[in-house]
């Protein structure tokens, strides 16, 4: 054991029986060095030997949230704007054709027709037109004197 | 310089480059070596000890002392040769003694190798360790590392690294007497 112990104790064992080509040393800091400006140049995240990688991304995700938002809400502004010029465009066409009240008058029309017993559309015979125009004394010409 | 002022001056605006090229001067030759026992070849550790640098260049803003930037530097470069050796053993699809035996013939024929008989048996002796035996035995018996800091940059506790080497000091004595 004390042998084995002698081999290992050996300082000729310890010493370095590697050895590197000339120069190594010396040219190794130049060629990190270099290796470091390289991929520094081909890495826009370091700048001046600090981070900004994560900096970098954070900023681009919220510009990316940013961009997805405000580019749906302009689709969907852009949908309700049209939506709106179309019934517009609808309403004017319908009240141009007479189907739709357009002034104060028209809406006050509509809502006497909706609270009446709508008399118009109860049939009245000639007989009873006659004994009306009778009854208050109208003749055809005291009527056609009051269209005029 | 201590590795305190170099931290300082590398955290000096414009002095990065220039501090980081002086842990390159204070470290690399140590760390080169280290790497260089593991993998046997030369071009192997140099790729290794530069991707080491370059890591160490890109971890060196967020690097909070709490630990040595001594042994900070070595379990970068610890890993990083950790990392090649699995990959390369994958890669071959070889088992621990045919990958070692690979190693061996390696170095016989390494140019960078001027060990004699006595010292070549060493390093034979050596590879035929499993990984984690032979960088705990490479960094007490050559580097003469403190057990404490060997714990840092490996994250093993003391006791095991000391049976580790034991272990380990066994088997290179078995070998040298059967082969010397």
């Amino acid at each position: 054991m004390s042998n084995k112990k002698d081999i290992l104790n050996n300082p000729d064992l310890k010493q370095n029986p590697f050895t590197t080509p000339s120069g190594y040393f010396q040219k190794l800091s130049s060629e990190v060095s270099e290796k470091i400006c390289k991929k520094d140049a081909t890495t826009p995240f370091m700048l001046n030997g600090m981070r900004y990688r994560s900096k970098v991304l954070i900023a681009a995700s919220i510009a990316a949230l940013f961009m997805i938002s405000y580019g749906s809400l302009s689709i969907l502004n852009e949908s309700t704007k049209e939506e709106t010029e179309r019934l517009i465009k609808e309403t004017n066409r319908l009240a141009d054709e007479g189907y739709l009240p357009r002034t104060f008058a028209d809406f006050s029309e509509v809502e006497l027709d909706d609270n009446s017993s709508n008399p118009s559309t109860e049939a009245i015979s000639s007989e009873q037109i006659v004994e009306y125009l009778k009854a208050n004394n109208i003749t055809i010409i005291s009527l056609s004197n009051s269209i005029d | 310089m201590d590795d305190k002022d170099l931290l300082i001056l590398y955290r000096e605006k414009g002095n990065e480059e220039y501090a980081f090229n002086l842990i390159v001067k204070k470290y690399g030759e140590r760390l080169y070596w280290h790497i260089r026992k593991l993998v046997i070849d030369h071009d192997d550790a140099d790729d290794l000890l530069q991707n080491s640098l370059i890591k160490i260049w890109n971890a060196l803003p967020d690097f909070r002392e709490e630990s040595k930037l001594y042994t900070w530097l070595y379990r970068i470069a610890t890993n990083e040769v950790l990392t090649f050796l699995k990959k390369k053993k994958l890669r071959s699809f070889l088992s621990l003694s045919d990958y070692s035996r690979q190693l061996e013939n390696q170095l016989e024929a390494d140019v960078y190798f001027n060990g004699d008989k006595t010292q070549l048996a060493l390093q034979k002796a050596i590879l035929k360790l499993p990984e984690k035996q032979r960088l705990v035995f490479n960094m007490r018996y050559f580097e003469e590392m403190k057990y404490e800091e060997m714990s840092d940059i490996l994250g093993t506790s003391v006791g095991a690294l000391k049976a580790s080497y034991h272990h380990a000091s066994q088997k290179i004595h078995d070998y040298l007497e059967e082969y010397i």
